[in-house]
Order: structure tokens, then sequence, then C-alpha cells
């Protein structure tokens, strides 16, 4: 299909490029601490970018029928689209990078069925009262970029996920806590995510009373997802060549700590991230974004790049799985260097403060000032450097810059990913604990 | 179509079967700056197959529309390994058969606007914002029209073909000196044609000023205050703080919820009145059948302060015993029907701006909104400004204003409401789960609250 999309492209077009996903996926849901149902989901969509009269055009189609409409709606893009100041990649040497692993196909529903209910029981044994939803998803889905510069290139990756998420009301107090783990392999911590749900209950069931001030704060790697997405914003090559980002211009400047270190890595095995090119066909490779507080590198597509005269960073993303826009410059997989702290020692050496772990609300406002304003979801009291109760009814707020410049006490040696499919950014994270002095608490 | 597709979900071995095919043709055009970051027309096309067995739902969903007697089949059989290993059973709330086609009436339909106009349009409040003010370099603007043509049918016999057309202009101006971002919004949106985003050359322009004023104005303090939510951030604010809250199917089997949802309870004082319609004319949340073919209407959540409502699919009705109120909606093919909201609004009151703030010695008129969050029991919602209230007066511009509250606490701290309603809508949507983000319109007039807990930036930052 993809070729005879090119080729149709190609008798009306100077330039075209055709990307097409095919996927299939199982979820299967539990729901309300019982087996709910089974999905079967199979996808089909195609892209194609065009360049007609040095303008660019842009569609997109699910209709597997649909070529010649879909050649149509991208050379009618191209009559009122922008002036294209780049040309499509040529063919390059992709790294080897394993994504496609059998053992995700092999899975059964009835597998997937027998680890929901272990799961959901094994959850309801240290809270009878506990609502329990999960969902298994596997999947196999496939990428094939062809282009009139001579790239074709293709791959194939497995993809399983665990969301899984628990509710226990008493009174008018709701606990609400939730995990998700992401994988390209088999290998999806199922236990982890249980303990982890299962201590939230136990330790969350009891509120501890909390007065508004300033206080050192653990940020757990989900909660720190959301200082790490102000940098990312400020690393985005469209903000970086209109001048919006605050770092235009900031390459190798001292922004952040020397203990701060970022990298994009699409080529962990067994992470979610795992890529051999980003969807424009440019070779997916580790790099630093953050190198000791200093930003050494800008997240670029084809667009932003030729915007700043740089070369791509092979970083344009689309949104799969309805590709509705044009690749925009995205970080594949986000990795943040550990430091030497035990988080059991940094909870201990807060003494009197917070550890956050759920934040609500904390993606929204002005990025670029990197404010993280947010109510804190799920949140501990520490009394005397121990967890004395969850906190409620509370706000935090902080500067993602000051913050991570400034106020750091510790950074974890533990790791942990911090899904994108939980936050709703694109990419998953490998993120430490942070141990944040002077951040602002308001308590109602 | 109509006899064919039926005939696929008619005596099958099932409990209960459905297919909804969707043909949707989408036009974005998004600038920043003043580059076209995307324009231009997409097809989305697919459909699913729903089947209920013994209580188990088995649901396969396809880009291609062949081979649907297979699909319904292979539906069906993952239906019965759910049904069988759940043990699980249910009955859907019974809902009228109904045979329909609905085609809507539009002033200007935006499928006979050509791409051009639409570009001219978006790049002339482009033009607008770019132009006005040099602290202002750049701007995001988002135009989004579609038409949808769904095609239900279910093994009930309901047959509906409905063609929904929607469409949403976000404009917004961002202002930047001194290391300081900040922005001003506008949003609009309807389901009734092209011209709703028409005639808002004076927004473009306001939205500038409200940027530039922005980069002068501190962060508000932090602190518990009294608040008046402006019409636009309370209705996120009943979006947020009680429509999630009362989508059934989070508490159709969950026993300590439904207590704390028990119909009668007092969530706010007489004056308030929640509700969530299907039916307002011409704003995106407009529907005339969900996505069960179940017919819309206005259900009421509180009415004059007591809970009375909820929002059901067939399912969570079944389940709880009441109607269903069509409330049944998915954002695409992709998946199933879940249950969500429509225009989601706070009935009009009868207090005046000016009765609202007299009496406030220090307080925050928050205006306009970037969106919220809940959990079920916490909210919160951040607005696009606001303006410190100091004896009963709008005094000074403040930033990065976002409120959070208990939903328990903060309905019940709702001591005015106004006599101004406004209903709402722009580009965005409602998200829920992974279905993100589908058409949902808000309404509401001033409000007033007590002891909301307001969290601020830090100077300097």
């Amino acid at each position: 299909m993809e070729h005879e999309i090119l080729k149709l492209a190609m008798e009306r077009c100077d330039q075209a490029e055709v990307f097409a996903y095919r996927g299939e996926f199982v979820p299967v849901a539990f729901r309300n601490n019982r087996l709910d149902s089974i999905q079967r989901s199979s996808r089909e969509v195609y892209s194609l970018r065009v360049f007609k009269d040095g303008r660019s055009g842009f569609s997109t189609s699910s209709d597997p029928g649909g070529a010649r409409k879909l050649v149509d709606n991208a050379v009618a893009a191209a009559v009122v689209g922008d002036e294209a100041g780049f040309s499509l990649p040529e063919s390059a040497v992709y790294p080897e990078v394993v994504m496609y692993h059998p053992g995700v196909e092999a899975i059964t529903e009835d597998e997937m069925i027998a680890a929901g209910h272990s799961l959901v029981d094994a959850v309801r044994a240290v809270a009878p009262a506990a609502n329990v939803d999960c969902e298994f998803r596997k999947g196999v889905y496939e990428v094939s970029i062809v282009n009139s510069c001579g790239l074709e290139h293709s791959y194939k990756k497995s993809d399983y996920g665990l969301l899984a998420a628990a509710e226990l009301i008493e009174g008018d107090n709701l606990l609400y806590v939730y995990d998700a783990n992401n994988r390209s392999d088999e290998r999806v911590d199922v236990r982890k995510i249980t303990d982890k749900i299962s201590s939230d209950l136990v330790m969350g069931r009891t509120n501890a009373k909390f007065a508004s001030g300033v206080y050192p704060v653990l940020f757990t790697p989900d909660a720190m997802s959301y200082l790490i997405l102000r940098y990312m914003v400020c690393l985005e090559g469209r903000g970086v060549a209109k001048k919006i980002s605050p770092w235009a211009g900031k390459l190798d400047e001292q922004v952040l700590s020397e203990l701060v270190t970022i990298w994009d890595d699409p080529g962990i095995v067994g992470s979610a991230g795992i890529q051999p090119m980003d969807d424009e066909g440019v070779p997916a490779v580790k790099k630093l974004l953050i190198e000791r507080g200093r930003p050494v590198s800008f997240v670029l597509d084809l667009v932003s790049a030729s915007e700043l005269g740089m070369e791509s960073t092979g970083n344009g993303m689309r949104s799969l799985p309805l590709l509705a826009s044009p690749p925009q410059p995205s970080v594949l997989s986000l990795t943040m260097d550990g430091g030497t702290g035990n988080v059991e020692d940094m909870v201990r050496g807060i003494g009197r403060g917070l550890v956050i772990d759920q934040l609500m609300g904390a993606w929204a406002g002005n990025l670029y000032s990197g404010e993280v304003l947010g109510n804190i979801a799920l949140g501990y009291v520490v009394e005397g450097g121990e967890i004395v109760g969850r906190i409620k009814n509370a706000m935090v707020s902080l500067n993602a810059f000051s913050a991570l410049a400034g106020q750091i006490m510790d950074i974890s040696n533990e790791r942990k990913w911090a899904s994108g499919r939980a936050t709703g950014f694109g990419w998953d994270s490998l993120l430490p604990h942070v141990l944040i002095d002077r951040v602002s608490v308001e308590c109602g | 179509m109509r006899s064919y597709l039926l005939g696929l979900v008619n005596n099958c071995d099932a409990d209960y079967v459905e297919i909804r095919l969707e043909e949707r043709t989408q036009t974005n055009i998004q600038y920043l700056g003043c580059s076209v970051e995307n324009i231009g027309e997409l097809m989305i096309y697919g459909g699913n197959v729903r089947a209920l067995v013994n209580g188990g739902w088995g649901f396969v969903s396809f880009n291609r529309i062949d081979e649907l007697e297979a699909k319904v089949e292979q539906a069906i059989m993952m239906a019965r390994m759910i049904g069988k290993a759940s043990g699980d059973n249910f009955s859907l709330a019974s809902v009228p058969v109904v045979n329909d086609e609905v085609i809507p009436v539009l002033g200007t339909d935006p499928r006979k606007v050509p791409l051009s106009r639409k570009k001219a349009v978006t790049d002339e409040y482009n033009q607008i914002i770019l132009g006005k003010h040099p602290d202002v370099r750049t701007s995001t603007i988002r135009y989004l029209d579609q038409y949808t043509t769904l095609t239900f049918v279910n093994s009930q016999g309901t047959y509906v073909k409905q063609e929904r057309s929607d469409i949403g202009l976000s404009l917004a101006a961002i202002a930047t000196r001194g290391g300081v971002t900040q922005s001003g919004r506008f949003s609009t949106g309807g389901s009734s044609g092209f011209d709703v985003v028409l005639g808002h050359k004076q927004k473009a322009e306001e939205i500038v000023d409200r940027a530039v004023e922005l980069l002068d104005a501190r962060p508000v303090v932090g602190g518990v205050y009294t608040v008046i939510c402006d019409p636009d951030l309370a209705g996120i604010f009943a979006h947020e703080a009680f429509g999630h809250l009362s989508e059934a199917d989070d508490m159709m089997e969950n026993p300590s919820k439904m207590e704390v949802m028990k119909l009668g309870r007092r969530f706010g004082q007489d004056e308030l009145t929640i509700y969530d319609s299907g039916v307002v004319d011409g704003v995106r949340g407009y529907m005339k059948y969900d996505d069960e073919g179940v017919p819309a209407g206005r259900t009421d959540l509180i009415r004059n302060g007591l809970l009375v409502g909820r929002l059901h699919s067939r399912e969570s009705a079944g389940r709880m015993g009441e109607k269903a109120t069509g409330n049944a909606r998915a954002i695409d093919y992709r998946f199933p029907p879940i249950c969500r909201m429509r225009t989601t609004a706070i009935e009009e009151g009868h207090a005046s701006f000016e009765d609202m703030i007299a009496d406030i010695k220090l307080g925050v008129y928050a205006v306009s909104t970037y969106g919220g969050q809940t959990n079920g029991e916490m909210f919160t919602f951040t607005a696009g400004e606001g303006y410190m209230i100091r004896d009963g007066k709008v005094e000074e511009l403040v930033r990065d204003v976002m409120l959070t509250g208990n939903v328990f606490t903060t309905l019940t701290n709702i001591d005015m409401v106004g006599n101004d309603f406004r209903i709402f809508d722009s580009t965005g949507g409602c998200g829920k789960g992974e279905q993100s983000s589908l058409a949902t319109s808000k309404g509401s007039p001033h409000i007033r609250i007590q002891g909301v807990v307001v969290g601020g930036g830090k100077d300097g930052a």
C-alpha cells in the first residue's frame, strides 16, 4: 500500500513520504474487581507528506482503500501549506536494536486473565474493600517509511503493558492509586505494580494533619516527570526556533545543578521507547540532552532543524495511532542519571516534610515559566523521618528551574520507569527520586 | 446497508450485539507563530463490533470494514470467554428501539468552505495577534472541523445513522519579556456550522492585551480565599468537581461509592443545580443519540442542592436499576462507549456580580481556564488569570492561579450563583482513561465559593 501511495503522489509532486502503521492489540480488562472484557483492535493508518512547488502538504487516512483520496488531500494541503525549507532524508544506517520479542505474542488471553485475577486478589488481600481495575495489553505493530529520496525502512515491534488502579472509599474519604508499566518485551513487573498499589492503599488510609509552609519534599519518579516535562518543552525544537523557549541560545550554559544529567536513549532493550529510527526515518540514537546541568542538545525534527540551521536529532515523532498531525519534535525515551541516595534514608533525612507521588493538574499552566502547580493527589506527611499518613486537600508549588538548580538535597540511586501511558506525555521516563528543599505547600 | 447490518446482529448466539461504523473527515489548521504546523484534511474510517454474553463483553475494532460476519463471530466468542470466566451477569437497561437518520441543520457547512478560506480566516486572527504588540512574539492557533457519519445497529433492532458536524477554534497570544512568558487565550466552537469561528477579531486583540498585562502581573500569593469564578471557569468546575464523579460506570459495582453518591444526599445549598444535557442546540456537546443509540436528554445531577441523578450507559443503568440517560460515548470507533459528559452546566441563579463581590474583604476573581483534572474526590482547575478582590472591588491582575478543592466540601461552599449564564466551547475536550479528547461543552453563570485553596507561583521565578 505505501508504495502505491508513493507512486501516486510522485505523479503530482516533487517529493513524497509515506508513513504506514499497522498493528494488532489485545487488551484484557478487569473492572470493579472482576474480568470485564477482551478487545481485539486492528489498526492500519497511512500518512502522506508531499512537497509540491516548494510547499509541503500533509494528510492521513485510515481507509485502506483510500490511496487516491489521501494523495488528493495532501496535494490540496500543499497549495496552502508552508514553504518546505528542508529535504526528506535519504536512506541511512540504522542501529540494530531488538524490539520484537516473540514472547509477547506468545502470551495467551488465558494468561492475561490469570495475571489479572492474581493482581486483583493480591490487592484485595491487603485492602478487602478496594475496588480494583487493571488492563493487560499485548500487541505487535509495524512501522514503515518510504520516501522519494530512496529511503525505505521498516521495523516490527512488540508491546506489552499493564495499567492498574485501585480505589478505596471509607466514608467521604476517597483514596485512588495507580501504577503502570509498558515494555517492548514480556517482562512487565506485575509483582512490583501489585506491591506499589497495595502499599499505597495501606499507607494512604490514614490522613495526617499538615500546615501550609515551606518544606523539604521527596518527589518520586512519577511526580518528577512533571518537572522534567518543563525541561523537555524548553529543549523542543519548535519553541527554540521561535525563541519562546527560555533555553533558546542557552546550549552549554549552566541552568540546572551539576547533579542533573538527562539522556534521550531509544536503545534500551525491553523499554517501550526503543526504536531504530524516528517517524521521519532519521536514525534514533542515544544522546545527552542535559549534561551536568547544562543543556547540550535540542530535540529536533526535520522542520525545526531546518529553521535553526541544524541537523535533525532523530526526534520527529507522530502521535500514534491516529497520526492527525505531521511529525513534531519529541524525546523518544528519557532517562535521568541516578545519584547516590537510598530512598529510605532520604525519607528519614526529610525530618518534617512530604513525599509526593501523584500530582493532579501539574501539566497545566505556562510550561516555559517552569512553574509547577498541582494538587497532591497522593502524598505522605513525614514527621521525624517517618511517614505518618496521607496529606489531602493540599497544593504544591515550585519552580522546576530553580528547584533543580539550587534546591536539590539528594538524588536516589534507585530509578523507576514513569509510564507515558499514565502521565499522558508521549514518552516513558526512567527517573530517580529527588529530594528538593524549600518547596511551598498550601493546605486547605 | 440498514437491513444488511441489522441482519448481521439479528439472531446471534449472544445476549446483545451491536455494530458501529464511522466515517469522518477532519480538517486541522495549526499555527505556531507565523509557521503553519499542520494544515489539511484527514480521513478517519473504521468500525467495531461489541457483544455481550453472560455479563462478559467482547469488542473488536478495525479499519477494514469487510468480513463483518466474521468480526461479529469473533466478538461473540470473546464475550463468551469472558462471560464464562467472570460468572457475573446483568441486564442492560431497556431503552426504546429506534429507527432514525439524523442530518444536522447547518448554517454554513464547513465541508463546503474551501481550505484556502479556512486558512484565510485563521491567518487573519494570527496576523492581528502577531502584529499588535512587540512583546507578543508568537501565537498558537488551532482550528478543527470534522464531519462524522456514525451508523449504529444492535440486536434489539435499533438502527441509527447519525451525522454530526463539529467545529472549534482556539487562539493564544504568547508574550515574552525578560525571561517571563505569559499567554492570553480565546476559544469557541459548536455543532451548527462554520459561522461560529467568524467575527472574533476583537477577541484576538483582547488576548494580546491580556498576555502583555500578565507579563507585569505578580503571581497570586498562595492561600485560602473566597473566590468568584467567571462562567468559563465555573463551567470547568462543574465538569471536574461533579461531572466526573457522576459517571455511573465508576460506581455501579462499588457499594462504598454508591453510598457516597446516594440519591437524595445534600451536596450544595438550595440555589445549586447542576445538569448534563445532550440536547443543547448548536454546542459541541450536542447529540440526538449517544453511542448506544439511546436518545440524549437532559439529566439533572444536583437539583436545589440535592443529588438527583447520574450519567448512565445501558450497563450502569441496568446494574443500578435506573434509567439510561444517553451518556454512553466513545471518542471514536477504536473504543467501546463509556459514561461521559455532554454539556455540563450550573443552572442560572439570582445573584448579580455586584452582590457577590460586595462583602469580600480579600478574595480572588478567577477568570477563564487552562483546564482541570480530578481523581474523584479532589479536583484542580487552572485559571487563565485572576484579579485580587479587596474590600469589595476588583483590583490588580495576578497570574499562576490554580484552584484546588475537595468535592464534598467545595460544592457546599458555593454560596452564590449568578444571573449571567453562558455556554463555552473550545477545540479541546474531555479525557477519561485513554479516551481523549471528546467534544464536551460547559456552562455556568458566575459563582462564589468560600474557602478555596489557591496555589500561587513564587515571586522572581
